[in-house]
């Protein structure tokens, strides 16, 4: 599910704004896909937009981020200590 | 005349003024200058009906000759046009499309226009219907 507020659209341009109300994280979120109409006042075609969210520093192809490190990531089980 | 009118839809009536008083005359359309779209039309009486339908996104005027004769044989002809108006008989034409945006942009960003046409020329409306509104 998308956050509320997270992409809006312009209703007579059609210019779709990112809202900048909830952070975008590539590596929890990758894409987004988004329903839209567009009316003429009588008929309505409806379409998909898929907004891909890239890695930060990324010319769109990229699969990692170059400024971000590798990161361990240890999970704790209840009751286990962590040495 | 709208487009998408029914085939013998009247376009109009024709009348004549001739010095002659209580003449009367007869119509019909003819070769010549301006008759180009003659084959679009034919005439009952005085009125000229449609033997075609028309899309005014293909062709928005029709050009036709049409000859008045009165009831001494005596003839006068004349170029008509018969503009076409538009109708909104178009759906807007969207299609699917793939936009990108960077993960670290903090600000209101402008992902892109949705390119979106329409035949008619009407103006579009754009709403976004699923995705990003409240999720409950």
């Amino acid at each position: 599910m998308v956050p509320i507020g997270l992409f809006e659209i312009d209703a007579a341009t059609g210019e779709l704004f990112y809202n900048a109300s909830a952070p975008l994280s590539y590596k929890i979120t990758s894409q987004y896909v988004l329903s839209l109409d567009v009316s003429d006042g009588l008929h309505t075609t409806s379409t998909q937009i898929t907004v891909q969210v890239v890695a930060a520093g990324s010319d769109g192809g990229a699969r990692t981020s170059p400024g971000s490190a590798p990161r361990l990531l240890v999970q704790r089980r209840r009751g286990d200590e962590l040495c | 005349m709208a487009e998408d009118a029914l085939v013998g839809t009247a376009v109009g009536t024709f009348s004549s003024v001739d010095q002659d008083a209580g003449n009367s005359f007869t119509y019909s359309l003819v070769a010549g200058a301006g008759s180009d779209d003659n084959g679009q039309f034919t005439i009952n009486g005085n009125a000229l009906l449609t033997v075609s339908v028309f899309d005014y996104e293909t062709k928005s005027m029709y050009l036709i000759r049409v000859r008045t004769t009165d009831a001494g044989g005596l003839f006068f002809e004349k170029q008509l046009a018969v503009n076409i108006l538009n109708v909104n008989d178009n759906a807007p034409v969207v299609s699917d499309q793939v936009l990108t945006i960077s993960e670290d942009v903090s600000v209101r960003t402008s992902l892109g226009v949705i390119s979106a046409t329409d035949a008619d020329g009407d103006i579009l409306s754009f709403v976004i219907t699923d995705g990003a509104h409240r999720p409950f």
